[in-house]
């Protein structure tokens, strides 16, 4: 006993050090738990105001009142754009008119914008001006005028941290437009701009310049949502499989208005999920 | 010992850094593999002598303030408290024939430009490598990774030597 209590001792440093380090790779590996929380998120409340005033400190350097205007112009016009061209694609696929009054009913919009993003890490995350106060809930999905942004994953009473899809630990069940095969879009972290979409097989019909859109397999983000175009197609070293690369449809790097869009029938969905599960076990 | 003054000089170096790197770096666009985290300067700079614990412990808030900013729990706090351990040996690995100036902090002026960049270096490689290796331990992609290291490395610690200049310096000059 006693020579443990001369090691103990003799270590403490190294001891203390062992703490430390047990303490910060438990919040790392423990992150999921933490982010429901919002408490350890850059959308509490003190990084949300930092980032706020960050944010009105850098609008005002760097927009002069007549790229504002601009910028406005240009988010309202392409935001036309994307609805003139869902209009078309309805119209043309007069199937989906039926889907197109339940979609109304279903999704919940508000807008928001991002006060703070970063897309040179690994693990980029934006904060946006809205939280619960506003309705913002964790799992509500994120667009803008171009496609699919990412997923609220934090939320405090007027911020909210928004996971998007230029960050490493997301993963997207997303199609080929026209047909179902299905993959999964995940991002190298190489370009904000790029990402790589797995697991498609190789008897799927694949071309430069296809679209991807969401699945709608997870019950997170409603089918048929833009993600981007298919830049370059390669055969997956293991074979069997497609890896495509993806120019993602958002520009993660100028990401400011979005959409922040509550799945009503979200919970539905799940607990009838749950249930059919447990049914199987 | 550290005394009042450098307690103070200790808290504004603290406080510059992480508004630094939060408002500025972590905003840098240079490009997507480069993210120069020059917080570290802070864990470079605690005088010499500083008891190991108290240097964790610092480097642990340090790590946690840039995480809360990034929403990425422990993994910067992690990397810190590795090389507030690792210091000693760093210090002991480039010691020389005299004691170290307990109370001071190490910087450019000190003791000359090679030794600093020697110090940051190792300091710098160690936190980078540790970050990183946390940071993607899931990730299909390791080559990216490899280069994202270097270049951060680099850069990080082409920036810290450069505060060196803006960095109050001890009154060195009395000391040769």
């Amino acid at each position: 006993m006693r020579n443990f209590f001369y090691f103990l001792a003799r270590h403490a440093t190294f001891l203390f050090f062992l703490l430390l380090e047990g303490i910060c790779m438990a919040l790392v590996f423990n992150y999921n738990d933490y982010q429901k929380t919002a408490f350890l998120s850059s959308s509490n409340a003190v990084c949300g105001a930092l980032y706020s005033a960050q944010d009105a400190v850098g609008g005002y350097f760097h927009l002069g009142s007549a790229n504002e205007q601009l910028a406005a112009e240009n988010v309202a016009l392409r935001n036309q754009v994307a609805l003139l061209q869902k209009q078309v694609a309805l119209l043309t696929d007069s199937t989906k008119l039926a889907t197109l009054q339940g979609v109304e009913a279903q999704y919940l919009s508000t807008s928001a914008h991002v006060i703070n993003s970063t897309t040179n890490k690994s693990r980029n995350y934006l904060t946006i001006d809205k939280g619960e106060d506003n309705g913002i809930k964790r799992d509500m999905f994120v667009l803008n005028g171009s496609g699919v942004v990412g997923l609220v994953s934090a939320v405090s009473a007027h911020y909210a941290t928004v996971l998007p899809l230029v960050n490493t630990s997301m993963r997207l069940s997303v199609k080929l437009k026209g047909t179902n095969y299905r993959g999964q879009l995940v991002w190298n972290s190489i370009s904000p701009r790029y990402g790589t979409m797995v697991d498609v097989p190789e008897h799927a019909q694949v071309a430069e310049g296809d679209s991807i859109l969401t699945s709608g397999s997870s019950s997170f983000f409603p089918e048929g949502l833009m993600v981007g175009t298919v830049r370059e197609v390669d055969m997956d070293k293991n074979g069997g499989f497609y890896k495509l690369t993806i120019s993602l449809a958002v520009d993660f790097s100028s990401v400011y208005d979005v959409e922040v869009v509550e799945n009503r029938e979200m919970q539905e969905q799940r607990t009838l999920e749950e249930l059919g599960n447990s049914d199987t076990k | 010992m550290p005394n009042s003054s450098n307690i103070i000089k200790e808290i504004v170096i603290f406080m510059v850094c992480i508004l630094l790197q939060l408002l500025l770096f972590n905003n840098l666009q240079i490009s997507g593999f480069i993210n120069p985290y020059i917080y570290v300067l802070i864990i470079l700079s605690m005088p010499f002598g500083t008891s190991v614990p108290l240097l964790m412990l610092v480097s642990m808030v340090a790590g946690l303030c840039i995480d809360l900013f990034c929403d990425t729990p422990g993994m910067h706090a992690g990397a810190c408290v590795l090389i507030g351990y690792m210091r000693q040996y760093v210090l002991k690995l480039l010691a020389f024939r005299d004691e170290y100036k307990v109370g001071m902090i190490p910087s450019v002026g000190l003791y000359g430009i090679v030794w600093y960049v020697k110090y940051a270096l190792i300091m710098i490689c160690m936190h980078h490598i540790a970050l990183f290796f946390v940071e993607q331990y899931d990730t299909l992609f390791f080559w990216p990774t490899l280069l994202r290291i270097v270049l951060s490395i680099i850069t990080t610690l082409g920036f810290v030597v450069v505060a060196q200049f803006f960095v109050p310096s001890d009154k060195w000059t009395e000391n040769y």
